[in-house]
């Protein structure tokens, strides 16, 4: 996993402190944290397949997010 | 379960105050009233509906399963199909459904006062938007996330499926105009305006280019970087607007029109990864974070809600748009108490999210209570206003009058005084040349704000504060502008492939261009007859808009109370029923006034012969003589309209009828499409820790 530390104090060993917590929460909303949760996913299911490079996967991932009504009046 | 009475004591306390603060709105009549008390009572509403009728459905209506599987865990590709923690999917689901919609109509609608609206939006919201959005979300959940289109198919037939597809493009094209018009009248004769939101497209194009190719998928950097941009952008607007380059960004209304013509086409056409998804990504921050903020100052300030509770409009006089309280209040304020566009969402990417079943009560029926509450913030942001200066700015010049002493003339004379000195002095500070007739809503609320705004946080930044909210405004509705452009180029293609194959290939260039030009020259159709009517063009379109909006609203409620009748709920058929039969009767009077009444300024059949009657006789002013032709046809075609919107929703409500009639009898019909059990291996300690 890459480092992800925010600005603020990191929690104890362990236990993610609250500011981890929110910048975790954060990245995970936005998208941010997308590739590495799908290299995690990729390893699991798929090992025995090269998995996307970060430019590769970020394209699909845009192109199947806008495929499809995602925004409302 | 134990202390029982000691664990209700609060929800009885919640119960007194809303009823305690509800009754102060509806019975108050004087001068002014503490908007504390509208999110007292919309807050206590929520709750209490949340806590009981949500959970009631859930529980004895829809019979949620803890134990099933989602599709999200069964079909787990790490992409579309992903469990993932509720609190991301409430986040995305409500981005995904909080639009400009419920900023824009209860502005509008406040032309009735603020009682009327604030009613519809809580009750409208609590038993019939929220109710739509999660039983929509629990049929799509149980039909592997299928869509509603779909599921009008498989539950009710081609009749159904169809319905659902035409209602569904007819309401993105009348939306995505109507959207338009509000921002061009947003950015009309305001080079500051124009500057700023002109400037988004660049920067949006800066952090596509970020997030592509310099440091691939890092969206909270270069989403930072791009929000930090617009901030300096609506600045930069300002000085554009003291400096010699104004004119450069100074456009009447069919300029400005073209111009989002020419940008729907671009975004349509362009990459996604270029335009449309950087800027989707600054518009759900912006929105979320203006909203909060918005939120914070209510209450930080406590402001004074000056309109009364009820103004003399409700008899159908209104100068913003025509028709009595009823049923034009309940078309008006589609979005923010009933939307059909939210079932599309909600049988769209977040059923393929949800880790489990339970969660569909949170996200489905919770996000729409908080829309809900963005549409009592609108409330608000209107009613502080001076009521003469909400309606100075809200009425047409060809209403009130095109010079400020006829306008504050008029309006003053309908008991609401204003002054042009009062005008002068606001435009003033808000850095406008004028706020007289800037109709569409976007700037009477970007007026609301600011003062909300300016005076919570201090700083007397009034027009900063202003352009930012235009800003903020224009944002997102043109990110729903380019996002709809493109889906309806997608459902056109699939539409097109029925009469020669080729049409459909959504990779293909020509066939992508040609259908995004068919679908812009829709919309652009519809925005710049809007553009040209001396009227405003809001007043004709946005209630075709409401109309539509609550035609899909319908055909959702329409499949979700066939559904019930299948799974053997008839006893609580009510549930999705009474909200079908409300709606019904709404749109179904509407639409029979907007065609068939002899008020000119109500119907369009009698517009169109009014004013054809006027062109013949040659009474008409020459620029108008010259608009009319135009008009007469427009007005006819929106009669048209009208009709079909009313015939596609009565159809699949027979069809609806018909089916659930043959089903009591034992006869046959399509069975339910709910696919199998499965059982959930999912474990919260799994979810807890990613799910993933």
């Amino acid at each position: 996993m890459p480092a992800c530390a925010p600005a603020g104090k990191p929690g104890r060993a362990g236990e993610p402190g609250p500011l981890l917590r929110v910048w975790r929460f954060l990245r995970e909303l936005s998208g941010d944290d997308a590739y590495e949760r799908y290299l995690a996913h990729h390893a699991t299911e798929h090992p025995e397949q090269a998995p996307l490079d970060r430019r590769q996967y970020f394209d699909g991932a845009v192109r199947q997010r806008w495929s499809g009504v995602n925004r409302c009046c | 379960m134990k202390n029982s009475a000691l664990s209700k004591l609060p929800w009885v306390a919640i119960a007194l105050l809303g009823a305690w603060a509800f009754g102060n709105i509806a019975t108050h009549r004087g001068e002014s009233i503490n908007a504390i008390w509208f999110v007292a009572a919309a807050v206590c509403v929520y709750l209490l509906a949340f806590r009981f009728y949500s959970a009631w459905i859930c529980a004895r209506v829809l019979s949620l399963d803890e134990t099933r599987a989602t599709p999200a865990e069964r079909f787990n590709n790490g992409r579309d199909f992903l469990p993932t923690n509720r609190w991301i999917v409430f986040g995305h689901h409500f981005a995904a459904i909080a639009g400009p919609g419920p900023l824009v109509g209860p502005t509008l609608a406040m032309q009735f006062g603020y009682l009327p609206g604030t009613i519809w939006i809580l009750a409208g919201s609590v038993l019939g938007g929220c109710v739509q959005d999660m039983v929509i979300m629990f049929c799509s959940t149980r039909r592997d996330g299928r869509s509603l289109g779909k599921m009008a198919r498989d539950e009710l037939g081609p009749v159904g499926g169809w319905a659902a597809l035409v209602g569904t493009l007819m309401i993105m094209i009348i939306l995505i105009a109507v959207l338009g018009l509000v921002v061009v009248n947003a950015m009309k004769h305001s080079p500051w305006g124009t500057s700023t939101v002109a400037l988004t497209i660049p920067i949006a194009i800066i952090v596509g280019l970020y997030m592509r190719s310099i440091r691939p998928g890092r969206v909270l950097e270069a989403s930072a970087l791009g929000l930090g941009m617009l901030l300096v952008a609506v600045w930069a607007g300002g000085a554009i607007d003291q400096s010699e380059f104004r004119s450069w960004f100074d456009f009447d209304g069919q300029a400005l029109a073209w111009m989002i013509i020419a940008y729907g086409f671009a975004a349509a056409t362009l990459p996604v990864w270029l335009l449309l998804a950087p800027r989707d990504y600054l518009s759900t921050f912006l929105k979320l974070g203006t909203i909060f903020l918005l939120a914070v100052a209510i209450i930080v300030l406590a402001p004074e809600v000056k309109m009364p509770a009820l103004t003399r409009f409700v008899d159908g006089n209104g100068p913003i748009f025509a028709g009595n309280v009823f049923p034009f209040v309940f078309i008006t304020i589609a979005c923010g108490a009933i939307s059909g566009f939210h079932s599309l969402i909600s049988s769209g990417t977040t059923p393929k999210l949800l880790a489990n079943e339970r969660e569909i009560r949170m996200i489905g029926y919770g996000s729409m209570a908080l829309e809900s509450f963005v549409a009592i913030m609108a409330v608000i942001a209107a009613t502080v206003l001076e009521p003469g200066v909400y309606f100075a700015i809200n009425t047409a010049a060809g209403v009130a009058g095109a010079l400020p002493a006829d306008a504050v003339k008029t309006i003053t004379g309908w008991g609401f005084p204003v002054t042009a000195e009062q005008m002068a002095t606001l435009a003033q500070e808000m850095g406008e040349k004028t706020l007289f007739a800037r109709t569409g809503g976007a700037p009477s609320l970007a007026v609301g704000m600011a003062n909300i705004f300016s005076k919570s946080f201090g700083g007397s930044m009034l027009s900063i504060w202003y352009h930012f909210a235009i800003m903020f405004e224009a944002m997102f509705i043109l990110t729903t502008l380019d996002a709809g452009t493109r889906v309806g180029r997608f459902m056109l293609q699939d539409m097109l492939k029925h009469i020669w194959p080729p049409l459909g290939e959504t990779s293909s260039m020509g066939s992508s261009i040609l259908a995004s030009f068919l679908i812009c020259s829709a919309w652009g159709y519809f925005l710049y007859i809007g553009v040209t009517d001396p009227a405003g063009g809001v007043n004709i379109l946005w209630p075709l808009f409401g109309i539509s909006n609550q035609l899909l609203a319908g055909i959702a409620l329409t499949v979700a109370t066939g559904i019930l009748v299948k799974m053997g709920r008839l006893r609580y058929v009510w549930v999705t029923g009474l909200p079908l039969a409300w709606i019904t009767v709404v749109t179904t009077t509407a639409s029979f006034q907007k065609i068939f009444s002899t008020d000119p300024k109500l119907g369009f059949l009698a517009a169109a012969s009014d004013m054809a009657a006027k062109l013949a006789a040659g009474t008409l002013p020459a620029a108008k003589a010259a608009v009319a032709p135009t008009l007469i046809f427009n007005q006819r075609l929106d009669a048209v309209l009208c009709i079909l919107f009313v015939s596609l929703l009565w159809i699949i409500i027979i069809d609806m009828v018909r089916m659930s009639i043959r089903f009591t009898q034992g006869r046959s019909v399509h069975p339910l499409s709910e696919s199998g059990y499965t059982p959930t291996r999912l474990t919260p300690a799994m979810l807890a820790a990613g799910g993933h």
